[in-house]
């Protein structure tokens, strides 16, 4: 599927939209399968193949995943493939359908995707927990995010109900890396218990290679140090406490090697998909608790990181390789200017942030993946101007 | 289960003893809320909303809200759920109407902010302490003081395969810690293993509890003082001393630090696992033991109390039983109206049913006769009862049964008690109002715990007494010079785990079932099903070994064949269920749930059935306690014996058998098979458990041969094959193989030892072995001297070494799978091979048990050296009295 593919699909959903819209007004007609085989037809059948068989007729350099087996990335109930179908799966050429197709679309395509293979899966057993509506934030051992990094006694599993989970490990508050597909299978509630969780989702995104560093550095006279982030809170903001819909966030504070909190720090992370790619996002809500704070933000493996160019208005784009799938962007978006405060970019690909006490700032980094083939299809100067597009915007 | 109590009166003026049925039902009756179906509610912290709705804390890492949990019929209280996905909730505790709950990882504050009765904040109070991922580093929680500081204790961690060492690898690992309102957290006291309890008393002064273990002779109760040490040196890792000097405490010899006496020392028969204690400030609504301390009790299933007395300016004093037959209770609090609230839990730990869950403890208001406080006089006890004695009659000082004892301060999982002598009564005398008896009796001492029972003692209505017994822990008299000793007496240090361990063959371990004939047997966990209470359910685990499989379960019957032979092994019932383990296939003892012995039977658990014409033997003492509950059995068995024409000189014998340490049976000929036991009778035969319709779980089925005559010429012809040196002996690979005090030992990287000659065919070989923890070596016959992996037959020598095949394995010809013998213990290995027109038959024994029956028909190897194989650094192997007879 390419970039323009994409919007050709869509205008071919819309139309199609319009049509099933018209059949199904009575509320408690079921929906003909013959409508939720239109709606793979058009949507799904070009990779996937008419008959599910992953023989579609798009050249893709790896085929698409055929249902007759009934093995699927990130898990084979209909809410997990409802979630597949809705957010796509990044690093691959599925995209997401969650803006293009309603949710009752999306609910039968599940059906009749899931019909095809060999049958619906058993109940999930009584230490998986699912996500409902709600987020759901669980804390337990994390076993190591990636071959070679640590197992985390201290850890925090943010699952969201979009079938995306965050990993951290609560003593720095460090986001390892993001999954996607079923939450976690309880096992500590086997036996004597104590051991550790085991997340069901597959890593769609590893950060720092499963050992990130700080996300922030205090800057002083030139040098910056890393600042500790000390977890004090997690939240899910919802209907009920002021929030549009359930948000599941991060409090910490950064803290000096002195002991001293120079700041406060709210973050949100959620995923994200775009026309050219998918990944996910983390913002950060900063009020500054020292006098005076020169806060810069450290990319994800700063090493890696070419600079693609910064706007005077807040906006950095950096790429990164990410061998055998494709090229990450990181784009760094300033929201608004805090009264008061000032800011600075440098051209490095660093940021800083300068505050005074009870000043706050708002930044987010939008990290993307986009697939070989789409990078062949564009080239990366236009998806370069693709991204700076929409975050103007 | 509702277990009567039968109380005899013996009346002192020669009228017949009247028999009087009086249950602790009677008193405090019992119920259980009733959770959300197929919610499991194992409760580890429990208090109450400012509304009187109760909420708990659970090990799955939910909070509930329970509505109306004082609703008339349990099953009205309603639960909600308020927070799920934290790590294991074993302390909660509502304080200006705010909710704290102790998670293993941090202590945290749960606000829900718009009043939906849904947690929408978890904050971080506090998580400065160590979690090092042992999955036994529980933090047991949580009291709240008067200026708000919180009260947080850490379990020691537990690492295989010492195990029974608790280790504090990580900070405060066996502290008490105090954490200030504003998250800074203070070490507070050091030395405690497993404190499941922490509580305040009405003065605000600081009691834990633990659970007997290392160091912990049985359960305590401690009160907490600062700095203060408990007696697990694990903990004094982070004390400043040691800190200071980098040294690690030793886990073998008690610590020069003198260890804090315990308020109680609470029985063992009494209190496995004790859980929290809460006071009783119901003000008589819970019956009559109020400004006394309430504690749960997990093993026992049962409800506690402890009545301290300051004498000499410390806490000492009394602990009785309440109320039995409640379920695994790891938490207790108190309800406005005096209800106590149970919280129950026992996954992982082993207890009383029900396990999990919330029951209510409720006085009837009835008020039983009990003793209600017991006060330590220079030379006895004040006794104050409940109600008046009748003071026509006061039994006889000679029928009461006073004794005193002590415990070793030592690593081993608890202690005996040590130093039983009894203690004269030597007279008793009632007060004008009858409520307090005064007991004189010999000498007492401190350092040392009073067991008492009172015997014959009658209320002026004739009520018997509901419980007769008191266990009085004595740190100090009333007056004389102050005592130095403790009750807890330092001992030297018990031998090493691995020489008690040296003989056994562990027929269950690893491979459960490798070592066995069966089907419908599984490796699972279980418990008994809360709905039917004659079966269990199953989880994923490798706790117990039961018939709960798809297949039609058949009986549990050994591959290999025992004679004279000492068997342990672990048992759970449900109810009704009616098993048993035949000796030889042939000699039933019976494993049976009957916990209600008015009367003993021969279908009793622990009895010898009878036979075609011979009756079958009841146990001579009840060591069963109830369904749900592991039990430990030990039997020492001797198989009938045959003259050289084949017959019978001596009929089978069950020298011992004991459950739970309590001897039923001593002694007990059986003629012939017993019903149900395989015909004819032989000296060597499999083992056998049955199984009937019900179900049974087992568990660590361990045996050792005993001593016994040998078989005459068993030790005749053997020649040692290595005489205090390598000399002739060929080394290729690392030179690894050393010699220390006439032992072999292999070392470094791989080596092959090959013997001086290179001609062997049939012969006997053995040795006694010794493979280190994560080791592999083999010991090589008929084996060509060469480089690389050695061409020749291998009898494996693998504890717990990655390879599957372990020791007892003819490698790759016929693997063992089970882990037979443990690591780091000696054993004795025997082989025989020999070659006829079949083919070549190797047979393998491991401490006399013949493990390993196999036939070559290709007739692999012909002839060849003895070998030793060192397989890859960091493994050592220990050979001696390595001999051959051809």
């Amino acid at each position: 599927m390419t970039y323009l593919g994409s919007m050709r699909v869509l205008a071919l959903v819309i139309a199609l939209q319009q049509a099933t819209f018209a059949q199904s007004e009575d509320p408690h007609e079921r929906p003909r399968s013959t409508a939720a085989r239109e709606l793979f037809l058009v949507n799904c059948a070009s990779c996937h193949g008419e008959r599910g068989d992953g023989e579609g007729v798009t050249d893709l350099d790896r085929k698409a995943r055929s249902f007759k087996e009934g093995g699927f990335s990130y898990g084979n109930t209909p809410g997990t493939l409802r979630r597949t179908i809705s957010s796509g799966i990044p690093g691959t050429p599925m995209p997401g359908f969650g803006g293009a197709l309603k949710e009752k679309q999306i609910a039968d395509l599940a059906m009749y995707v899931l019909e095809l293979g060999p049958g619906l899966p058993p109940e999930p057993n009584n230490t998986e927990l699912v996500v409902g509506e709600r987020p759901l934030v669980v804390r337990g051992m994390l076993p190591p995010i990636a071959e070679g990094a640590l197992a985390h006694p201290r850890g925090l599993l943010i699952g969201r109900p979009d079938g995306f989970s965050f990993e951290y490990r609560a003593d720095d508050v460090r986001l390892l890396g993001v999954r996607q597909g079923r939450f976690v299978d309880r096992t500590d509630w086997i036996g004597r218990g104590g051991t550790a969780l085991k997340p069901l989702g597959k890593v769609v995104a590893l950060v720092g290679g499963g050992d990130p560093g700080a996300s922030f550095s205090r800057v002083d006279e030139g040098t910056a140090t890393p600042l500790r982030a000390e977890l004090v809170k997690t939240r899910i903001a919802g209907p009920g406490t002021g929030a549009r819909v359930y948000q599941p966030e991060i409090v910490c504070h950064l803290s000096a090697p002195t002991g001293e909190v120079v700041a406060r720090l709210v973050e949100r992370a959620s995923p994200v998909t775009l026309g050219i790619g998918a990944g996910y996002k983390r913002e950060w809500y900063i009020t500054a608790l020292a006098d005076s704070l020169q806060l810069k933000l450290n990319g994800p493996d700063q090493a890696d990181l070419t600079f693609l160019g910064g706007e005077a208005d807040g906006l950095e784009v950096m790429r990164r390789k990410l061998s055998g799938i494709g090229v990450e962007y990181t784009v760094v978006v300033r929201r608004g200017s805090p009264s008061g405060a000032e800011w600075s970019w440098e051209q490095n690909g660093k940021s800083g942030i300068f505050l005074k006490r009870h000043e706050h700032a708002e930044l987010s980094v939008w990290v993307i993946q986009v697939t070989e083939q789409d990078l062949r299809e564009f080239g990366e100067d236009r998806i370069g101007r693709e991204l700076k597009e929409a975050f103007k915007s | 289960m509702r277990e009567e109590l039968l109380a005899l009166v013996a009346l002192a003026c020669g009228v017949q003893p009247v028999v009087a049925l009086q249950s602790e039902a009677d008193y405090w009756t019992v119920d259980y809320l009733t959770p959300p179906s197929g919610e499991v509610l194992e409760v580890g912290g429990i208090d109450f909303l400012p509304d009187g709705r109760l909420i708990v804390s659970t090990r799955r890492g939910q909070v509930w809200i329970i509505d109306d949990p004082l609703a008339e019929d349990p099953a009205d209280a309603g639960f909600t759920l308020f927070a799920e996905g934290l790590w294991e909730g074993l302390g909660l505790n509502v304080h200006d109407g705010e909710i704290f709950v102790l998670q293993r990882t941090e202590l945290s504050r749960l606000v829900d902010i718009d009043g939906d009765d849904i947690c929408d904040e978890i904050e971080t109070i506090c998580n400065d302490w160590g979690v090092s991922g042992n999955y036994h580093e529980f933090a047991f929680g949580l009291p709240i003081d008067d200026e708000g500081n919180f009260y947080v204790s850490l379990n020691v961690s537990f690492f295989s395969p010492e195990w029974w060492h608790g280790k504090s690898p990580v900070s405060y690992r066996g502290w008490v810690l105090k954490i200030r309102p504003d998250g800074q957290m203070e070490p507070f006291a050091s030395g405690v293993r497993s404190p499941c309890g922490l509580g305040l008393n009405s003065e605000g002064d600081l009691f834990y509890t633990d659970n007997q273990g290392d160091w912990m002779p049985v359960c305590p109760i401690f009160h907490v003082k600062k700095d203060a040490f408990y007696g697990h040196p694990a903990s004094l890792d982070w004390t400043e001393q040691y800190l200071e000097s980098q040294t690690l405490a030793s886990d073998k010899v008690p610590p020069a630090r003198r260890r804090q006496n315990a308020a109680c020392w609470i029985p063992y028969d009494w209190s496995r696992s004790t859980g929290n204690l809460v006071m009783d400030e119901t003000g008589g609504k819970f019956g009559p033991f109020e400004g006394q301390m309430i504690l749960g009790e997990v093993t026992n299933g049962l409800i506690l109390r402890a009545q301290l007395e300051k004498v000499r300016g410390e806490y000492q004093g009394a602990c009785f039983i309440v109320r039995r037959q409640v379920g695994s209770t790891c938490r207790v609090a108190f309800a406005e109206d005096g209800t106590l609230f149970a919280g129950l839990t026992n996954r992982g730990w082993g207890g009383m049913n029900p396990a999990d869950g919330v029951a209510r403890v409720r006085w009837t208001g009835k008020t039983p006769l009990e003793m209600k406080e017991v006060h330590l006089l220079q030379r006895g006890f004040e006794v104050t009862f409940t109600q008046p004695l009748d003071p026509e009659r006061l039994p006889a000082p000679e029928d009461q049964k006073v004794f005193d004892y002590d415990y070793d301060y030592w690593w081993e999982y608890g202690s005996p008690e040590r130093d039983h002598f009894d203690i004269p009564v030597e007279s008793l005398s009632l007060s004008e109002d009858g409520l307090v008896l005064t007991m004189t009796v010999g000498e007492l001492a401190p350092g040392r715990v009073v067991r008492a029972r009172l015997s014959g003692v009658v209320a002026a209505d004739g009520t018997p007494l509901l419980h007769e017994e008191f266990a009085y822990t004595i740190n100090q008299l009333p007056e004389g010079p102050l005592s130095e000793k403790q009750v807890v007496k330092v001992v030297p240090p018990p031998p090493a785990r691995e020489s008690e361990e040296a003989g056994w063959l562990r027929l269950t371990w690893g491979d459960a079932t490798d070592l066995w004939e069966s089907s419908g047997w599984e490796l699972v966990h279980a418990e008994i099903d809360p709905s039917d209470q004659t079966r269990f359910t199953t989880s994923p685990g490798n706790s117990a070994l039961c018939n709960t499989g798809d297949e039609v379960p058949s009986d549990f019957v050994s591959k290999v064949e025992l004679g004279d032979v000492q068997l342990r092994m672990a048992f759970m019932l449900p109810e009704g269920s009616d098993s048993g383990v035949f000796f030889q296939g042939r000699y039933e003892l019976q494993l049976s749930d009957t916990p209600d012995r008015s009367e003993a039977l021969s279908t009793d658990c622990g009895a010898l059935s009878g036979g075609d014409d011979f009756d079958g033997v009841p146990p001579e003492r009840d060591g069963y306690s109830a369904a749900g509950v592991w039990h430990d059995l030990e039997v020492f068995f001797r198989a009938p014996r045959f003259d050289l024409q084949g017959r019978k000189i001596a009929n089978a014998r069950f020298e011992r058998v004991s459950i739970d340490d309590v001897v039923v049976q001593e002694n007990v000929e059986l003629p012939g098979p017993t019903l149900g036991g395989w015909k004819g009778e032989t000296a060597l035969a499999p083992l056998r458990i049955q199984s009937t319709g019900s179900h049974i779980a087992i568990g660590n089925v361990q045996v050792k041969t005993l001593e016994s005559e040998r078989e005459p010429g068993a030790d005749k012809g053997w020649v040692p094959l290595f005489d205090g040196d390598l000399e002739g002996w060929t080394t290729i690979g690392d030179d690894a193989w050393t010699v220390e005090d006439g032992v072999m030992v292999g070392s470094g990287e791989r080596s092959h030892l090959f013997s001086p000659r290179g001609d062997y065919t049939d012969f006997d070989l053995r040795a006694e072995i010794k493979i280190n923890d994560g080791g592999n070596s083999g010991l090589y016959f008929r084996v060509a001297q060469g480089p690389g992996w050695p061409a020749g037959y291998e009898a494996q020598i693998n504890s717990n070494f990655a390879d599957p095949q372990k020791s007892g394995s003819l490698y790759n010809l016929s693997p063992l799978l089970v882990h037979l013998v443990s690591q780091d213990t000696w054993f004795d290995y025997r082989i025989s091979c020999r070659t006829n027109a079949a083919g070549t038959r190797v047979r393998i024994w491991i401490n006399d048990v013949l493990v390993n029956d196999y036939l070559d028909r290709a007739e692999t190897y012909k002839a060849g050296h003895i070998a030793l194989q060192q397989h890859h650094q960091g493994s050592v192997v220990e050979v001696r009295k390595l001999e051959i007879r051809e």
